[in-house]
Parts: C-alpha cells; structure tokens; sequence
C-alpha cells in the first residue's frame, strides 16, 4: 500500500458548501408506517434526524464551486497561479468530458491549468489530497486546487429508509501549496473484492443503458431485498452489513498501522477526523482505536448527514470554521468505503485555513431547456 | 455480567419498549433488524472486546444466544 511522506506541501485552506434545503426525518414519518417511534427509533441508531439535499437542479459542480469561488476569493488567490484543478467525484456533469474542464473555465483558471476528474467516493477526499500533494511534492505543481463532493444526481427514492435519511448532498474546495519544511503523510488501500457492496449496477459498460426503451424497461423495476427495501439497478445499491463489518475490521486496523509508521499514539493526535458515514460508525471506530469519542467529531454527520468525499471538509469546517483555522493541531484524516477503500493522511503543524460550512440555495430545475439547449447545440455547434 | 443485566441493555440497543426475555426469539421482533444488528456489533466490541459480524449475528435464534455470545450467564 502507498505509505509516504510527500514533503514541501501545505494544507492551505478548507471550504464546504451544503444545500439550503434540509430534510427531517421528522418531515418523513409516512415512511415510518406513520409511527413516531420508528422514526424516533431510527434517529437513535444512526445518530442524526435531518440531512441536507440537492433538489435537481442544483449539482456537485455547482457546491464544489460555490465553495472553491469563496476560497479564492477570500485567500486572494491569484487565479493564473493555480496549475492544476482536480474534481474528486461519482456524480460528474456529463458522462464526457470531465466536470474538471467546465469548471476551469467556470472559475476563471489559466489555459496553463491541467484539469480532470477523479471517480471515487467516500475515501475520496484523502485520496485526492494525496494526489494533490503528490503533483507539488514531485515539483509537478506549485498550486493544486482539490474539489470533492457528491450530489445525487438520480435522486435517491425517499421510501429507502437504509440509504435516504443517511445521505446528504455536499462539494467542497481545498488548497494545496508548495512550502518548504512542510509535509503531508499518506497511507492508502483498497479491497476490490467488495465493489459490489456500494454500487449503481446499471447505466454504463458493464449494464449499459440501450438505445430503445423497451430494452430498459428492467432498470426501472423495484427489486425488493429480505427486509423489504425497495432498489433499481440505476440507483444506488448499498449492501449496509458487509459495509458496515468492513468499516469495523478494516478501518481500526488501518489507523494503527498509521499510527505505529509514525510512532504515534492517540495521544499524540488532537484530532481525528473520520469520513461522516454514521455516528455510530465514527464512535465505534474511535472507541477501537483508543481515541476518546470528543477527538472525533461527528456533528458533521448530525448536521449534514453523509456527505461522501465532502464529509471530511465539511467536518473540518464545522470544527474551525469559526476559529478561523486549525490551529497547528495534529489531525489524522480517515476516508474509507465504496470500492471498497480506504486512505489516511496525518497533517502536522500546519495552520490550515477553514470557513463556516456554506449554504447554497436551490438551482432552478430545468430539464426542459437543458434538453433544448443541447439539442439546438448539436444541431448547430457554435 | 448477569443475564438480567443484559436484558435491559439488549432492550435499549433494539429501541424495544417492550419487554424482552430470554426465550425470545429475534427473527419475532420487529426491532430485530439491521440498524439493532448494527448497535449490537458495536456494543459487543466497546464493551466485551467481541468482534461480531452481521453473518454471525443473523445466525442468532433467541436473546439468550445473544448473551451467551458474551457469556453471560443466567
């Protein structure tokens, strides 16, 4: 597994950006059979009661560059200076091209700046700081500008109670800089024998979409499991208890092992910052790595829900985003999940810039005159 | 840790208000699903260093089963 020290790289700054628009279990009780004990019992257990969500028409480019435009403008960010912009996303845009290159240009980035995206998810955010970090430590790059986040772009049903009231909607922007006598630690792994675990079996290569609808008919079939949650095979498929030992087995021991590379304990680190899956994953992996449950906050997740590649941002954010920056704190940053993946990185003695969480208001959704704006494009590029 | 001690803990875990004995069998509880599997692993692994499954928990029959996992002893 990648283990390294990528050294002459700063962490400089942080932003997230959420939704406006917030969904209350207590707004879902039908889905509960009416019952406010269910409801109420499944708040219990996850650990949070409402989650922040994109209506269509507001996307994960459009919260990534909410966050990123805030970010260089109140950095002062000389936009020519950024070489190299990378999108860490499963909800791109468009199949082709990369959201990358639209929101090089959206942002105002130089001609100069190399742009693409990166599919990955919940580990997503780590792995793209150590992309990020790679590109500067190798003298590839002197600035890299990160964005991560997920937006449901197929909008997850509501009457799935394992995977609706966990997920939320977030992007986010970070800034990485060549400076001297700092660094950055990464340990990275992955499990590919789970892909099947956290999925969306349908729509390209491997179950493509055909061109005749009759042929499609079966992606829009509910399938029901054992405990009677309802999936199509173009939606996203997560398999919760293989998910969920996989987290509790693998994820500790990973940690520990980052910890021992380094001869570090617990103590030696203020805070871990773990993906926001769920509460009581985050305390239970917490607890099994011997840190106390208030070095590794959660009230991400209580406030947002599970922000995929956003997650770990945002909880910076929601940490010191008031304060300004971290601070010099010792913090290890922990993504883990779809692929199935993992990766960490140790960030030490850096002041790293971070903003409240902002909120984003809803797009307007308008299908239609997408359709007619791409259908008078291809008809007559311009 | 005695039974009756547990009992009350596995009660909270499942959200349950009502009572639960030892004879009961979990695939009859409504609450017995995944989100309480999930509450259970964790508790078993906080507290008695136990690391369960899922595939080892569905195999579960009766509260008592549960218990023993952690001998706890009636």
């Amino acid at each position: 597994m990648p283990d390294a020290i990528l050294s002459h790289v700063r962490l400089e700054a942080v932003y997230a950006a959420v939704p406006e628009r917030e969904i209350c279990i207590e707004d879902e009780l039908e889905h509960y059979g009416g019952s406010r004990k269910k409801a109420e019992r499944a708040r219990k257990i996850i650990g949070t009661d409402r989650r922040r969500v994109a209506l269509p028409g507001l996307k994960t480019s459009d919260l990534c560059l909410a966050a990123a435009k805030r970010l260089l403008d109140e950095r002062n960010v000389d936009r020519a200076s950024v070489d190299a912009l990378i999108l860490v996303t499963q909800s791109p845009d468009f199949e082709l091209p990369a959201t990358a290159c639209r929101l090089q240009e959206a942002l105002g980035l130089s001609r100069r700046c190399a742009a693409f995206d990166v599919n990955q998810g919940c580990s997503g955010y780590v792995y793209g700081l150590w992309m990020a970090a790679g590109l500067i430590a190798s003298g590839a790059c002197a600035k890299v500008l990160l964005l991560a986040g997920d937006a449901a772009y197929i909008p997850r049903p509501i009457t799935n109670r394992i995977i609706a009231p966990i997920f939320g909607d977030g992007g986010s922007a970070s800034l990485l800089t060549r400076e001297e006598g700092l660094s950055l630690a990464f340990t990275l792994g992955t499990d590919g024998s789970g892909y099947k675990h956290i999925i969306i079996p349908g729509g390209r290569a491997a179950l493509p979409y055909r061109r005749i609808f009759e042929e499609n008919k079966e992606f829009f079939e509910d399938i029901v499991d054992a405990s009677g949650t309802a999936w199509r095979l173009n939606e996203v498929f997560m398999n919760g208890s293989a998910i969920f030992d996989f987290t509790l087995n693998t994820i500790p021991e990973h940690i520990n092992n980052v910890l021992h590379r380094y001869n570090l304990s617990p103590e030696n680190i203020d805070w871990l910052f773990l993906h926001q899956a769920n509460k009581q994953i985050v305390e239970s992996i917490a607890d099994k790595v011997g840190f106390a449950r208030e070095k590794a906050p959660s009230v991400a997740f209580s406030r947002y829900g599970n922000l995929s590649s956003a997650s770990i941002p945002a909880s910076l954010c929601e940490h010191f985003g008031q304060k300004g920056n971290s601070g010099g704190a010792a913090m290890l940053l922990c993504g883990y999940g779809v692929g199935l993946s993992w990766a960490s990185c140790l960030v030490r003695g850096q002041h790293v810039a971070c903003a409240p969480v902002i909120n984003v208001p809803n797009g307007e959704d308008d299908t239609q005159g997408a359709m007619r704006y791409w259908r008078n494009f291809v008809q007559s590029p311009v | 840790m005695h039974l009756d001690k547990f009992i009350p803990i596995f009660q909270d875990l499942l959200q349950r208000d009502e009572p639960v004995f030892a004879t009961d069998t979990l695939a009859d509880m409504e609450e017995w699903d995944s989100l309480a599997i999930m509450a259970l692993i964790a508790w078993f692994d906080k507290n008695c260093n136990l690391h369960l499954t899922f595939p080892d928990c569905k195999a579960l029959r009766t509260v008592a089963d549960v218990a023993a996992l952690a001998k706890i002893r009636a």
